[in-house]
């Protein structure tokens, strides 16, 4: 579990040393179940615990389970985009999980609108979105964000979606940051279940991240 | 290929490399009865020269010298027809009989004239006996070999002189019957007997006719000789007559009184007279007496002596000539002979000359097969190949043993799981690390997470 944790921290060090001041980060992938979810939560919850305002911005229908085991059991803020809670762990870390309508629809403008205001109060924003070659506002969120990774889940055959996704993303104009390979079947697991990869991070060792944070900070 | 991808390989294809070592234990556990051998070795002596001086069957080929190489033998020793009487003798099954040449193994020591034979098998004893069979059917083949050379060659000297015998036999019977009717030829000599009786009779007969010349010249001269001792013979007899003898004296006195007288006094004188009658009367009885007595020269012992000669000569003068005309009778007669036998005569020597060849050419053969039945003795005697060890145990062969065989299975199922691993991964296009996504994305790819 340590090395898990170790290895969002190593992302998000790499992150920041390449983004100064407030950035939003796409997570998305070419094909269903390889963790762009998981991931997203998991650099979030690594801003966090930095002490850097995080928003974590669930686009993807998939990335439900994460939000929800992040900011699980708290009162939500409702939002035009949708509702936006605390983490009970990380006050920095905020989830906004988007309405279904606003998820499979999304307005490129009203998405525009909302990153530009909670660039301002969030030193991070990372947005859990569907495959790209599945989903268009996948690809709006993408274009929105000031880069993107791709989350490549381990043991799966290589897929005409991976071409499809690195020519749309080129295409587009994307600013691809790289590729974060995932263990496919737990980050799987992490996504289908809210208690196996989320859950004991905050609360197994909610004491030691606060430690840890601090050496972070340091 | 680093030791992290082989690690990394074999435990993404953990699954078949752990099927491959159990299918390999599996193997080892029941193939080890069966790949258990035992090595019994038995060892040769080949006093071998080098088999390219002479053909390997050429009775010319030094009888002490091995008919076959030692390179040859190693190959004989895992010859079908060597096997097979090893195999009979053992009794084995023909498909063990067909593994035999698999299981011997025959090579020189370094090049030496020793050659180890080594029989592998399953049963240690069967090791051993088939290992000392082996030695013995080596050696005993080789020197059949050796004495094979000279059979072929024993046997045509033999047929060759029994037919030479034949041929002289029957020249024998040839010659035997040409001369049993003919006194005068011998079966050794023909008529060369008649040849040399001629040439003895001819030699006696000139002998002969020189004897009979002398003899003739000594009778002639013989004859003459008492006429001639006629005269001697007459004074002999009148000077061995005393009363002769005295008258001759008393007349030479009274001559030579007489003349005395005649030369001192003259005619005148009358002594003289008397005298000279009695001189006178002396000479009438001196010759007288002289003329009876030589009128018998048989007195003479000169002339009987002459007389005796002159027949003795002539005796031996017709001695001589009845011996020459003897002589001359048997020559006639021989030669006689000789003209009557003179065919035959030929025709034995012929005989003589043919079988003379025939003695010469079987005398050469005999020695041949004399020279070549004492090359086969002692090239069957001598043994060029040898047995000087014999198998007496038989210690599992290295790859029989349990600790090696199951090195070799583990070494080889290893390799084979990890060729297997390796084939499996190669074949597997999944993605299975960085380098597969970086290719794939053509981006930077980030430590993996989860």
């Amino acid at each position: 579990m340590y090395q898990l944790e170790e290895s969002f921290r190593i992302l998000r060090v790499t992150l920041e040393g390449r983004y100064e001041g407030p950035s939003i980060f796409a997570v998305t992938s070419a094909h269903r179940g390889d963790g762009a979810a998981y991931v997203a939560a998991g650099l979030a919850r690594a801003f966090a615990e930095s002490g850097e305002e995080t928003l974590l911005i669930g686009a993807s229908e998939h990335s439900a389970n994460a939000e929800l085991s992040i900011a699980e059991n708290t009162r939500g803020t409702l939002t035009p985009l949708g509702v936006m809670r605390q983490s009970p762990v990380f006050a920095q870390l905020h989830v906004l999980t988007l309405a279904p309508a606003t998820r499979e629809r999304p307005v490129a403008r009203d998405i525009e609108t909302m990153l530009v205001e909670m660039r301002e109060t969030h030193r991070a924003i990372v947005v859990a979105a569907d495959p790209v070659p599945r989903s268009a506002s996948a690809l709006q969120f993408a274009r929105a964000a000031d880069g993107v990774l791709i989350s490549v889940r381990f043991g799966r055959s290589p897929l005409p979606a991976d071409r499809e996704l690195v020519r749309l993303l080129d295409e587009s104009g994307v600013t691809t940051i790289g590729v974060v390979p995932t263990r496919g079947r737990r980050a799987a697991a992490a996504i289908r279940s809210s208690s196996t990869t989320i859950v004991p991070v905050e609360y197994e060792g909610s004491s030691r991240l606060a430690t840890r944070k601090v050496e972070v900070a340091s | 290929m680093n030791l992290k991808r082989l690690v990394e390989t074999l435990q993404r294809q953990r699954v078949a490399v752990i099927a491959v070592l159990i299918v390999g234990l599996a193997v080892y556990i029941v193939a080890l009865p069966h790949l258990r051998k035992y090595s019994a070795t038995s060892t040769l002596l080949a006093a071998a020269a080098s088999s390219e001086s002479t053909s390997v069957l050429d009775p010319e080929k030094d009888p002490i010298s091995s008919a076959v190489g030692l390179v040859d033998l190693e190959d004989l020793a895992t010859s079908t027809m060597i096997l097979d009487r090893v195999a009979r003798r053992l009794h084995l099954s023909a498909d063990d009989a067909k593994k035999l040449p698999g299981d011997v193994k025959a090579k020189s020591l370094f090049g030496s004239n020793i050659l180890p034979v080594q029989v592998s098998d399953r049963d240690p004893n069967r090791a051993i006996r088939a290992a000392n069979l082996l030695a013995d059917e080596l050696a005993a083949y080789t020197r059949s070999i050796s004495t094979t050379r000279y059979d072929q060659l024993i046997a045509d000297l033999t047929s060759q002189v029994a037919d030479r015998r034949t041929q002289l036999q029957a020249l024998d019977r040839r010659i035997q019957d040409l001369t049993s009717d003919n006194y005068y030829i011998t079966p050794d000599t023909g008529t060369a007997a008649i040849n040399t009786r001629l040439v003895a009779l001819e030699a006696q007969e000139q002998l002969l006719a020189a004897t009979v010349a002398g003899d003739v010249a000594n009778a002639a001269t013989s004859a003459k000789r008492p006429q001639l001792t006629r005269h001697l013979a007459g004074h002999e007899i009148t000077t061995q007559d005393p009363s002769f003898v005295a008258l001759k004296v008393q007349y030479g006195k009274d001559l030579a009184t007489l003349n005395n007288m005649k030369a001192g006094y003259t005619e005148n004188y009358a002594g003289i007279a008397g005298l000279q009658d009695t001189v006178d009367r002396e000479r009438a009885s001196l010759a007288r007496v002289e003329s009876e007595e030589v009128r018998d020269p048989t007195q003479s012992a000169t002339y009987v002596t002459a007389q005796l000669d002159a027949n003795r000569a002539n005796a031996t003068l017709g001695a001589d000539r009845a011996q020459l005309a003897a002589v001359k009778k048997q020559l006639a007669g021989l030669n006689g002979q000789l003209a009557a036998s003179g065919g035959e005569g030929t025709q034995i020597a012929e005989l003589r000359r043919e079988r003379a060849a025939e003695d010469d050419a079987y005398g050469q053969l005999s020695a041949r097969l004399a020279r070549a039945m004492a090359d086969r003795a002692q090239a069957a005697t001598i043994g060029s190949v040898v047995v000087i060890g014999r198998a007496t145990s038989a210690p599992p062969a290295l790859l029989g043993r349990p600790g090696v065989l199951g090195a070799a299975f583990a070494v080889a199922f290893i390799w084979l799981a990890i060729t297997l691993a390796f084939v499996l991964d190669g074949a597997d296009k999944r993605l299975r690390n960085t380098t597969s996504i970086e290719d794939l994305y053509g981006k930077p790819v980030f430590n993996p997470v989860g």
